[in-house]
C-alpha cells in the first residue's frame, strides 16, 4: 500500500482497505463454512502397542527399502504430537519417511483425573522404556535412535542417561536442558509458582490453564495480531485451512498428570536438577555423562518457549564423543512446520542419523572401516576438544560438530529375532 | 425521533459526562499521571459543605486529592438529569415509565451512598474515637432517628391491635433500646474502615485521575482494613453440628476476597504497563516524520502491536511480575480448592461419589496397576529362567 501525502489520502486508503477486507471476510466466510473437518495427523500409521493412555505407533513406510534404524519420536506431554504431521506438504514426519527413515511415535494421549498419580518415572522408565523394548523387538535392533521433541527431548535425554545400552543415537529438537536461564519467560515465571498448590488443587492440571500461560507470553501477537492477519488472508482457501489446522493444534491441549507435572516443574524449572547433575529417577541418579552415544542437538534461534540458551548446554553436559549442534533462525513452532524446516532440518537430520546408523548389511564393512581409521588415528582424541564449526550452509543454518570420536565405530546391531533380550 | 436524533442525544450525554468527569479530576493529568500539575486541588462545587470534612480546615488541607460527597453528588445529579432527558427521548412512551422509575431508584441508592460517605468523612479521628464520631455524624444520626421512629410506629401499631397483651409492643421497644449493645461488634468491624477512609478516598481519587500506583496503594489499604475487620469474622471458629461446613464456607468466602485482591493487584500492574505503552505509542506518533508521506494504517497498526508487545514483555521478564502472577494464581487456586470443598459438602448427601473419594479410588487403582506390572515382570523373568534351566538341563542330559 503506497504512503499517503495528506490526511485525506490516508483516510481514502483506509476506507479502500476496509472495503477490501470486508470483501475478503465475506469470501472467507464461504471457505469457513465449507470446512467440515480440520484434517491433521494424516500420514498413515499402525498402532503397535498400547498401555494406559500411551500408544506406540509405527508409520507405514513410503519408500521401498527404508533404512533399518528405527527412530522413536517422543513428543512433549503438553500439546499433541501431530504438530510434526500437521499438513501433508509441511510434515516433518512425512519428510523423514520419504527420505527412507523408519519412524515410530509415542502418543501420550489425554490424561484424565484417573492419571493424576502418574509420575515421571512412570512416563520415562515405564511407558517409554516398554515402547523402546517393543520397537527393539519389532525392528530387531538392540539400539534405536531416540528423537525427542521439546519436553519429550528432556525425557529422551533422561532415558538415554539411564538406558544408554538401548540407544544408538540421541536427537533432541528444541529441548530444554538448562532451566535456569532468564531469556525465556516460562523459565522466569515457573520459578515462582507454588507447584504444590497447583497440583493439589487440580489433581490433573487442565490444558486450558497451561494455555493461558502460553498466551500471556505474547498477548498481542497471540490474542490479537494473529487473528487480524487471518482476516487479511481470509479469501485464500489454503491459508484458511492452514490457519485452522494450527489453531486446532494450539488449543488441543491435554491435561497434565499431576505428579509428573509437579516433579517436572519443581526439579527442572525451579531447581534445575538435570543440568546440575542432581536429578534422580527411579532411585537412580541421572548423570548426563552416561550419555555416550552420538548426540544431535537441534534448536531455533528465535524460540521463545525454549530459548537456545536452555537447549545448547546439552552438547557439553553429555559424555558423548560425537555431538552436533544445528541451529536455525526460526521459532519453536517453525522447527516443525516452516518451509525452512522441510527444506533443511529433515535432510540434515536424516543424513546425520544415517551416518551414525549402519544397517545390518553394511555394518560389518563400516565397522571394519572405522577400526582401520581408529588404528590410524592413535592416540585417542581428547574428550573435550574445542568447538569446531563444521559447515556453514548457505541456507542460514549453523551446524557445529563439537566433538567427534569414531574409534569404535557404530555399535553392532543385533539380528532380527522373535523374542527380546532379557532386560 | 429518528436514529440520527437519538444518536445525537446519546452522544451529547456522553460528551457532557466526559467533560464533567475531566473537570472534576483535573483534565490536564488524565489519562497519564505526571504530565500535568501533580497536586491540583479538586474544583469547588456548589454544595452546602466545603470538602469532605464539612469545613474542617485541617482535614480539607490534608485531603488534596479526595473527592467530597458534594462533588460526587453534583456529578451524579448532572449526569442523571441528562440521562433522564435522553432516556425519555430515546424510549418514547412505552419506556418512559421504566426510565422514570429507574432514575429515582438510582437517586435512592445515591442518597444511601451519600449517608455513608458523610458518616465516614465525619470520622476524622484516626484513633479509637473514630467510631464515636462516626455515630455522631449527621447521616448516621438521621438514619438512626428514622429507624427508631419506624420501630416506634410499629410498636404503637402493635399496641393498638386487639392482641390482649401489650407484651409484643414492650418487647419490640426493649429490643430497639438494646441496639447499643451490638455496637461493640459493629465498632470492631467498622473502625479499621473508618480509620482507612481518608487514605482510601485519596488513593481512589488519584486512581480515577490516572495514577496507576495509587490503585495499588488503594488495594493494599483495602486489604489491611479487610484483614482487621471482616477477615477476622470469616476466619472465626463456628459452633454446633454444622461447625465444619460453616467454617469451610466462611473460609471459601475469605479465599474469594483474597483472590479478588490478588486480581486487582494484577490488573493494576497490567493497567500501568498499558499506560506506559500508550505513552510510548504517543511519543512514536509525535516523532513520526511525514516528509516521505504518511505511514499507512497497516504500518501504524504493526508499530502499535510491536510497541505494546515490547512494553509488556519488558515487565513480564521481571521477577516482580513473575511473583505477582504467581500470587494471583495461588490465590485463585486457594479459592477454587475452598469452593470445591464446599461443593463437595453440599453433594455428600447425594448417592454419587465425590471428587475426593474418586481420587482415593484412582490412587488405589494406580498402586494396583504398578503392583500388577511388577508381578508380571517378575513372572516373565522367572519363566525365562525356567526355560533356560530346562534347556541347560536337557542339553546336559
Amino acid at each position: 500500500m503506497p504512503r499517503a501525502k495528506t490526511i485525506d489520502e490516508a483516510v481514502d486508503h483506509f476506507l479502500e482497505d476496509l472495503i477490501a477486507t470486508n470483501e475478503k471476510i465475506l469470501t472467507g466466510m464461504e471457505h469457513m463454512l465449507s470446512v467440515e473437518e480440520i484434517d491433521v495427523d494424516q500420514t498413515p500409521k499402525t498402532l503397535l502397542y498400547q498401555e494406559d493412555r500411551m500408544r506406540l505407533f509405527h508409520y507405514d513406510p513410503i519408500v521401498d527399502k527404508p533404512h533399518s534404524m528405527p527412530i522413536l519420536i517422543t513428543y512433549a506431554l503438553v500439546n499433541r504430537q501431530y504438530m510434526m504431521d500437521l499438513q501433508s506438504d509441511r510434515s516433518l514426519i512425512h519428510n523423514l519417511l520419504s527420505m527412507g527413515m523408519d519412524i515410530y511415535l509415542i502418543d501420550w494421549g489425554y490424561p484424565t483425573k484417573m492419571d493424576r498419580y502418574v509420575t515421571l518415572e512412570d512416563y520415562i522408565l515405564g511407558y517409554m522404556d516398554r515402547a523402546v523394548d517393543r520397537i527393539r523387538r519389532d525392528s530387531g535392533h538392540d539400539r534405536i535412535t531416540m528423537l525427542g521433541v521439546c519436553q519429550g527431548g528432556t525425557f529422551s535425554v533422561i532415558y538415554t542417561a539411564l538406558k544408554q545400552e538401548k540407544v544408538q543415537n540421541l536427537v533432541c529438537m528444541v529441548t530444554p536442558v538448562d532451566f535456569h536461564v532468564n531469556d525465556g519467560l516460562l523459565n522466569v515465571w515457573a520459578r515462582y509458582l507454588d507447584v504444590d498448590n497447583i497440583v493439589d488443587t487440580f489433581g490433573v492440571v487442565p490444558g486450558d490453564f497451561m494455555n493461558l500461560g502460553f498466551l500471556m507470553l505474547k498477548p498481542f501477537q497471540l490474542m490479537l495480531d494473529k487473528y487480524v492477519g487471518f482476516l487479511s488472508n481470509l479469501d485464500n482457501k489454503e491459508v484458511v485451512h492452514n490457519f485452522l489446522r494450527m489453531e486446532k493444534w494450539i488449543f488441543d491441549s491435554p491435561a497434565q498428570a499431576g505428579e509428573a507435572y509437579r516433579q517436572f516443574l519443581k526439579d527442572m524449572y525451579q531447581e534445575n536438577k538435570l543440568a546440575r547433575g542432581r536429578f534422580e529417577l527411579g532411585g537412580r541418579k541421572v548423570d548426563l555423562k552416561n550419555i555416550t552415544c552420538p548426540v544431535l542437538n537441534i534448536f531455533g534461534d528465535r524460540d521463545h518457549l525454549v530459548p537456545p540458551s536452555s537447549s545448547r548446554p546439552l552438547t557439553h553436559l553429555v559424555g558423548s564423543q560425537d555431538t552436533t549442534e544445528m541451529s536455525f533462525p526460526i521459532g519453536h513452532i517453525g522447527i516443525y512446520v516452516s518451509s525452512r524446516s522441510q527444506r533443511e532440518i529433515a535432510p540434515n537430520l536424516v543424513r546425520w542419523v544415517k551416518d551414525r546408523s549402519a544397517t545390518p548389511e553394511s555394518h560389518e564393512q563400516t565397522t571394519q572401516r572405522s577400526r582401520k581409521k581408529s588404528s590410524a588415528q592413535s592416540p585417542k582424541r581428547p574428550t573435550h576438544q574445542p568447538k569446531r564449526k563444521a559447515t556453514k550452509r548457505n541456507t542460514g543454518s549453523t551446524a557445529k560438530h563439537t566433538k567427534k570420536h569414531n574409534e569404535k565405530g557404530p555399535r553392532k546391531p543385533s539380528q532380527k529375532r522373535a523374542t527380546p533380550k532379557p532386560m | 425521533m429518528d436514529n440520527k436524533e437519538i444518536f445525537n442525544a446519546w452522544w451529547g450525554l456522553l460528551n457532557d459526562s466526559t467533560k464533567q468527569w475531566q473537570e472534576l479530576f483535573d483534565a490536564q493529568q488524565f489519562p497519564f499521571p505526571g504530565t500535568g500539575p501533580s497536586n491540583a486541588e479538586p474544583p469547588t462545587t456548589t454544595g452546602k459543605k466545603n470538602g469532605a470534612a464539612g469545613g474542617d480546615s485541617a482535614a480539607s488541607s490534608k485531603r488534596t486529592h479526595g473527592v467530597t460527597a458534594d462533588q460526587w453528588q453534583a456529578l451524579f445529579s448532572q449526569w442523571q438529569e441528562r440521562f433522564r432527558t435522553t432516556m425519555d427521548q430515546f424510549l418514547g412512551q412505552p419506556g418512559a415509565g421504566v426510565a422514570s422509575r429507574a432514575v429515582p431508584g438510582m437517586e435512592l441508592w445515591m442518597e444511601l451512598g451519600r449517608m455513608w460517605l458523610d458518616a465516614a468523612t465525619a470520622a476524622k479521628d484516626k484513633g479509637p474515637a473514630a467510631w464515636t464520631s462516626f455515630l455522631e455524624s449527621e447521616g448516621i444520626k438521621t438514619a438512626t432517628d428514622l429507624w427508631r421512629k419506624a420501630v416506634g410506629q410499629l410498636a404503637d401499631h402493635l399496641a393498638s391491635m386487639p392482641l390482649g397483651s401489650d407484651r409484643p409492643a414492650t418487647l419490640l421497644r426493649a429490643l430497639a433500646s438494646m441496639t447499643g449493645l451490638g455496637q461493640t461488634i459493629g465498632q470492631n468491624l467498622a473502625t479499621p474502615w473508618l480509620q482507612a477512609f481518608d487514605d482510601l478516598n485519596t488513593a481512589w481519587s488519584d486512581t480515577l485521575r490516572g495514577d496507576h500506583k495509587a490503585f495499588q496503594v488503594f488495594v493494599h489499604q483495602w486489604r489491611d482494613a479487610y484483614d482487621e475487620s471482616f477477615g477476622r469474622l470469616f476466619r472465626a471458629p463456628a459452633m454446633g453440628m454444622t461447625r465444619e461446613y460453616q467454617e469451610r464456607l466462611l473460609r471459601s468466602f475469605d479465599a474469594y476476597v483474597e483472590y479478588l485482591i490478588g486480581l486487582q493487584e494484577f490488573v493494576a500492574v497490567l493497567d500501568k504497563v498499558g499506560a506506559d505503552a500508550g505513552r510510548r505509542w504517543i511519543a512514536h506518533l509525535t516523532a513520526l516524520k511525514t516528509d516521505e508521506g504518511l505511514p499507512t494504517h497497516r504500518d501504524l497498526y504493526r508499530r502499535w502491536v510491536d510497541i505494546f508487545e515490547t512494553t509488556y514483555n519488558e515487565v513480564f521478564q521481571t521477577p516482580e511480575y513473575a511473583k505477582l502472577q504467581a500470587r494471583l494464581v495461588d490465590s485463585a487456586l486457594r479459592f477454587k480448592r475452598r469452593l470445591d470443598q464446599a461443593v463437595e459438602d453440599l453433594f455428600k448427601a447425594l448417592p454419587i461419589p465425590t471428587d475426593s473419594e474418586m481420587a482415593d479410588l484412582y490412587k488405589a487403582v494406580y498402586d494396583l496397576k504398578k503392583l500388577v506390572r511388577s508381578q508380571n515382570d517378575r513372572i516373565e523373568m522367572l519363566e525365562r529362567q525356567i526355560a533356560q534351566f530346562h534347556s541347560e538341563t536337557q542339553g546336559g542330559l
